[in-house]
């Protein structure tokens, strides 16, 4: 259901996208094939900083569906660190693009001190 | 005059209209606080008591700060502490901390701090903070470490993190908002709005971008110190200035940076709290660190013991004695030792994340993959030979540093480092193994220097109007290295100055 969802906005995308202006920063990552102009994540033409999070959700619904989907598959009672989930930690709803890039590779921002086994796209 | 002050109304308007829409809004506060951790929401918990109107900024998405972290607070004459019979009275207490500074520190402020640490426990007790038990700093030390007690919400399985300092969070930020305080998440502060020699409030940056000018009759800086600040930490720690901060993300030196355009002074910046070494990326209570700062034989990157490795037991001497060989270690341990430390427990606690007595049976796990992510973390060999090939030291200094190790667990004498006897351990028995070891800190601990009630001084012991630094964005309570010897010490000086910054801040309002 939510996949045809998105097939569907996605199709529409491509519909309305119109060729604009040559820019400078190239789409990447996962929506790199998805025709998305500037707008459709920066809610502006001529953007100055990364989407915030409501944009992205505009599509990806909430972070507590996000949490669902990315919930560990198994957790180890003595291993705090097994309950690890990019989507619900203790540094709170931080922003998408603390983790997931377009202009640059990806990064998971708990990197700096814990070593998991996820990677963003 | 009435005309005066309406053309320069006028005036003001037409300047207003004539910059760029600029998205700016305005907001009045009593009480601004930059800063949503431990000493920020304190100070603000407090200054709502005493009926100011408060703003908080949060740079994160999450109130909290380091103050998430950590477990008990200091505290000397405690009703908790008279009535178990702990005998710490706030003379020795006081007096202790400033001969283990060498009276380099702020006497004004650390006996301020000290007297009223009591009153603070039962300030927090009347909002429903209690306390589980008290505690030791380093191991066998006086018992002032009041560690906080799972909240409500942590008894009913809605929240597992209210509890220990978090607790203490959750319980303030409540506070501050039910009595008309408003906090406002992944909102810097960014710069002071000076009139004069006067602070008149912040300017702050909201997450998309808009610029809010938060007009308040004081501002207290609390962001928690500078350890993000990878410029700053060259500066001040040159020792180590990459030092793995333990903790959380985005202490970037904002408070110390706006405080010093105000032209306050600092002092105490070289200090940071040194904690046990190991590496970044692991989690403190990580069972493979857990047995490799175990305190049996580290050597240097040449293969020399340099220190008394027992001295983790006030860990800021750990890490004074690892910066000072240059910032990298090996501990080295036999299969004896690990079968020791899974089958029947490790002798040395990690404070409260590893507890005496625990059976590592988690270390093999995560051992053997760091071994296979190859990032020359750990190493593994069947005998001390091909171990310092793999360490890349020279064998046969390596060996003797190993021979003169085995010599001292027979004699029960450690002739270089003088340690326990109940530490020394062979290294004999292989498979051996090998963890880098590095140092971590849990914050910066220099910064601005205050009065005893948290003012903000200028570089001639004047206090600056309107400014105040509590926490870790003040400096003061330390000499050169952190001090451990009184149990939650930074946690409960963040508590306790954050209280004296809104006392003052009211009596200097309502001036
Ligand atoms: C693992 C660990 C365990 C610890 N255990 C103990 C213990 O048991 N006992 C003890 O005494 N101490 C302990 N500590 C230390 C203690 O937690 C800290 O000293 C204390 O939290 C410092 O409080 P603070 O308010 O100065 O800083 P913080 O609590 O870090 O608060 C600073 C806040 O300011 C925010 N901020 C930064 N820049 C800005 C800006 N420009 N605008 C707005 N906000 C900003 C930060 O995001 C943060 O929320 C521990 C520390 C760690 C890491
Ligand atoms: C206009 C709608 C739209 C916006 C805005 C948008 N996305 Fe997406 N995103 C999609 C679609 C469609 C897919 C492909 C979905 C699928 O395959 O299920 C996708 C895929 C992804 C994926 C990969 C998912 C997977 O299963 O591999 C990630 C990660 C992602 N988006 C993150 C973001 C982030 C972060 C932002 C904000 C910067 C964002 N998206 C903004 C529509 C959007
Ligand atoms: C802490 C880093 C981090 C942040 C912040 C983050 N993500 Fe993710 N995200 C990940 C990782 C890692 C995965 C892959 C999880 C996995 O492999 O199980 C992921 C997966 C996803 C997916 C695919 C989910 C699926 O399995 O169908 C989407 C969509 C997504 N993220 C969108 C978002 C959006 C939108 C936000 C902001 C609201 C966000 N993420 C914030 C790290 C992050
Ligand atoms: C799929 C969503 C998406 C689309 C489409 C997109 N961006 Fe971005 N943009 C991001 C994200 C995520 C960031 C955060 C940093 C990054 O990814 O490099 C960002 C950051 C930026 C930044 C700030 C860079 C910085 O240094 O912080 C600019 C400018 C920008 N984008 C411009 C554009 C332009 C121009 C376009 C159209 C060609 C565009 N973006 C299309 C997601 C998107
Ligand atoms: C700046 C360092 C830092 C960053 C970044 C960080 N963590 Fe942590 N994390 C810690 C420390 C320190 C602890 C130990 C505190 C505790 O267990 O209460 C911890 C504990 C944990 C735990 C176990 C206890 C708990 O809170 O459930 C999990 C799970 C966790 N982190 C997940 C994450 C995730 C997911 C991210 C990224 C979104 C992340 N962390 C980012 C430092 C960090």
């Amino acid at each position: 259901m939510f996949r045809t969802t998105f097939k569907l906005l996605f199709v529409l995308t491509l519909l309305t996208a119109t060729v604009s202006a040559v820019h400078a920063l190239t789409v990447g990552g996962p929506h790199a094939t998805m025709g998305f102009k500037c707008a459709d994540c920066h809610k502006t033409d001529a953007p100055q900083a990364g989407p915030t999070n409501e944009a992205c959700l505009a599509c990806h619904e909430s972070y507590e569906k996000l949490a669902q989907k990315t919930k560990p598959k198994k957790i180890n009672p003595a291993d705090k660190e097994s309950h690890a989930n990019p989507h619900e930690s203790h540094m709170g709803p931080i922003n998408c693009t603390d983790c997931h890039r377009t202009h640059k590779p990806s990064e998971l921002v708990c990197g700096q001190c814990h070593t998991f086994d996820f990677v963003p796209k | 005059m009435k005309k005066l002050l309406s053309s320069m109304a006028s005036a003001a308007l037409l300047v207003a209209c004539a910059l760029p829409a600029y998205a700016e809004k305005t907001m009045e506060a009593d009480i601004a606080v930059v800063g949503g951790g431990l000493s920020g929401l304190a100070a603000a918990t407090q200054a709502s008591q005493l009926g100011a109107k408060v703003i908080v900024l949060e740079k994160q998405a999450k109130v909290g700060g380091t103050g998430l972290f950590c477990e008990g607070v200091f505290a000397a004459e405690s009703k908790v502490q008279k009535r178990i019979g702990i005998n710490v009275t706030k003379d020795f207490a006081f007096k202790l901390i400033m001969d283990y500074g060498h009276w380099k520190n702020n006497g004004a402020l650390a006996k301020h701090f000290v007297d009223r640490s009591a009153e603070t426990i039962e300030w927090m007790d009347a909002m429903g903070i209690k306390i589980e038990y008290v505690g030791v700093g380093g191991h066998g030390g006086p018992l002032t470490w009041h560690v906080i007690a799972p909240g409500p919400d942590y008894l009913s399985g809605k929240n597992k993190h209210d509890y220990h300092c978090e607790r203490v969070i959750n319980v303030f930020n409540k506070y501050v908002t039910d009595h008309g305080g408003q906090v406002l998440l992944q909102t810097p502060g960014t710069d002071l709005i000076r009139e004069g020699n006067k602070v008149v409030g912040v300017w702050a940056k909201d997450k998309s971008g808009e610029k809010i000018r938060i007009n308040a009759k004081a501002v207290v800086m609390a962001t928690g110190g500078f350890s993000s600040n990878k410029e700053m930490m060259k500066k001040y720690y040159p020792e180590y200035p990459d030092i793995t901060a333990v903790g959380n993300i985005g202490k970037d030196g904002d408070g110390i940076r706006m405080g010093t355009a105000a032209g306050a002074d600092l002092e105490g910046m070289n200090t940071v709290e040194g904690y046990r070494p190991g590496l970044p990326g692991f989690h403190p209570a990580d069972q493979m660190i857990a047995l490799a700062v175990q305190p049996y034989f580290w050597v240097t990157p040449r293969g020399e013991r340099y220190t008394d490795e027992s001295n983790i037991v006030f860990w800021p001497y750990s890490n004074n004695s690892l910066v000072r060989v240059g910032g990298v270690a090996y501990s080295i341990y036999d299969d004896a030792t690990r079968k020791a430390a899974v089958e029947q427990g490790i002798e040395m606690p990690l404070g409260e994340w590893v507890l005496a007595g625990t059976k590592l049976v988690k270390w093999e796990d995560s051992f053997n993959k760091e071994l296979a992510r190859k990032r020359g973390f750990v190493f593994k060999a069947d005998t001390i030979e091909e171990l310092a090939k793999q360490l890349k030291m020279k064998p046969e200094v390596l060996q003797a540093s190993v021979d003169q190790m085995n010599k001292a667990a027979e004699s029960r004498t450690d002739e270089l480092f003088g340690k326990p006897a109940k530490f020394l351990r062979k290294v004999a028995t292989g498979p051996f193994y090998a963890t880098k070891l590095t140092p971590r800190h849990l914050g910066t601990l220099g910064g601005m220097k205050v009065t005893r009630d948290n003012q903000v001084v200028d570089t001639k012991g004047e206090p600056i109007s309107g400014l105040y630094a509590v926490g870790t964005d003040s400096g003061g309570m330390y000499g050169d290295s952190y001090d451990l010897l009184l149990g939650g010490g930074t946690a409960g000086y963040a508590i306790n100055s954050g209280r004296f910054a809104a006392e003052h801040a009211i009596k200097y309002i309502k001036q």
